[in-house]
């Protein structure tokens, strides 16, 4: 995925309108980010890209930039 | 660890559940977690209603209940069963076993086998392998007891738990189920048994508190871990898809399951689920699941069940659901007094 299909992924996730994640959004901000969408992430990941997600490297994530990073 | 059981076949499963059905989306719910994060909890989860345990009932009220009709059913004299084993996390006291108040309930036998299992959601299965073991040696028929009860407290919400706890409390049901288990020639059932001591605090329940859940760690273990021992049950017992008819897994919740389903590769049709009207019953959704899904079990077929939980403690049965399989699910608000006999 490039950085914009990266984006869309996880407003498509967060079920937030198109043009409202940027990647300096603290995710802490974010009344999206809830369990649900930490699951739903969980389980993006490992159908997208095949790979297991740790607890400790979704609890790592503090903004929109450390998920981008994290996806291939 | 997996098993081959000879000679094991399950005859009947009555499960009972408390006629009261909890909404989830309601009012009081969407006040505390905003109403837009109700409803995406609901569409999430899948799970609308849960039945929920009023007044005074208890675990072994909705057992005895379901005992009674299975043993009318399966034309079971009471005492020609030779072990009766309950798991549950609800006990009905600290002490006696809540088994105690079944075995009362009915004129079984005194010499028989029976006591409790601490187990939550993995208790089905385990359970069935438990008593599967046992009868290679011990008797020939046994009643397996397996489910928890959910009842609200308003006193909740004195404390500052009830916020935090109201997400689990939406996905919980109640449910207690009881299955007649046979010696039977020719029968076969394969078990597969996991736990992981190093996750024994993802779910736990300490005195006094409301029980917590670690969703992220449980959600992880479930689509990853129970996946691949599943797969590789499969592979160890020589079956693939074709050799299965149904899968029931755990009712964890619609999140979870949709994605096991998608991991494993298994055709919608062929898992069966309950989640929606009953919620997370814990050790009583693979049972409950398929007294609710009788219409397609009514001509018995190879099943593939999985549970997996609080423990973390995770196992698996395939087994051949023989024609005729008496399944049932009732309503139950009987409530059986501990001090008359």
């Amino acid at each position: 995925m490039n950085a914009e299909e990266k984006i869309e992924f996880l407003e498509e996730i967060m079920e937030v309108e198109e043009g409202e994640l940027t990647v300096d959004v603290r995710l802490d901000d974010l009344e999206e980010w809830d369990s649900i969408t930490k699951l739903s992430l969980m389980a993006a990941i490992r159908k997208k890209n095949n790979k297991v997600i740790t607890v400790e490297e979704l609890a790592s994530f503090q903004t929109i930039k450390d998920i981008c990073d994290y996806l291939e | 660890m997996m098993t081959l059981f000879d000679n094991i076949a399950i005859r009947g499963v009555v499960t009972a559940v408390p006629s009261y059905a909890d909404e989830c989306n309601q009012a009081e719910y969407a006040q505390i977690m905003g109403e837009k994060r109700l409803k995406k909890h609901i569409r999430y989860t899948g799970i609308e209603r849960r039945r929920v345990v009023m007044d005074e009932q208890k675990t072994s009220d909705l057992a005895n209940d379901a005992v009674r009709v299975l043993l009318q059913k399966t034309l079971w004299n009471a005492d020609s069963v030779d072990i009766l084993i309950l798991i549950t996390q609800a006990q009905d006291m600290l002490l006696p076993a809540t088994a105690m108040f079944v075995h009362r309930a009915f004129p079984f036998k005194k010499d028989m086998l029976v006591f409790d299992i601490n187990l939550g959601c993995s208790g089905y299965t385990t359970g069935l392998q438990t008593v599967a073991g046992l009868l290679q040696n011990f008797g020939n028929r046994a009643i397996l007891i397996v489910g928890d009860i959910r009842k609200y407290n308003p006193e909740w919400k004195e404390t500052g738990e009830w916020e935090e706890y109201l997400t689990d409390w939406l996905l919980l049901g109640s449910g207690i189920s009881a299955t007649a288990i046979e010696k039977t020639d020719g029968h076969k059932m394969y078990g597969m048994q996991f736990v992981d001591g190093s996750g024994c605090m993802d779910i736990y329940k300490e005195y006094g508190h409301l029980s917590r859940m670690n969703g992220d760690a449980v959600f992880s273990f479930a689509i990853n871990t129970v996946t691949d021992s599943v797969r590789q049950f499969m592979k160890d017992i020589h079956i693939t898809d074709k050799d299965v008819d149904y899968y029931i897994f755990h009712q964890a919740q619609k999140l979870i399951l949709d994605n096991i389903r998608d991991i494993l590769e298994i055709p919608e049709e062929k898992i069966l689920v309950s989640y929606r009207d009953f919620g997370n019953t814990s050790g009583a959704s693979i049972p409950l699941t398929m007294c609710a899904n009788r219409g397609q079990l009514g001509d018995g077929g190879r099943v593939l069940m999985c549970g997996f939980g609080v423990g973390l403690s995770w196992s698996a049965v395939y087994t051949n659901l023989v024609k005729d399989t008496y399944l049932k699910l009732i309503d139950s608000d009987h409530i059986y007094s501990y001090r008359q006999v």
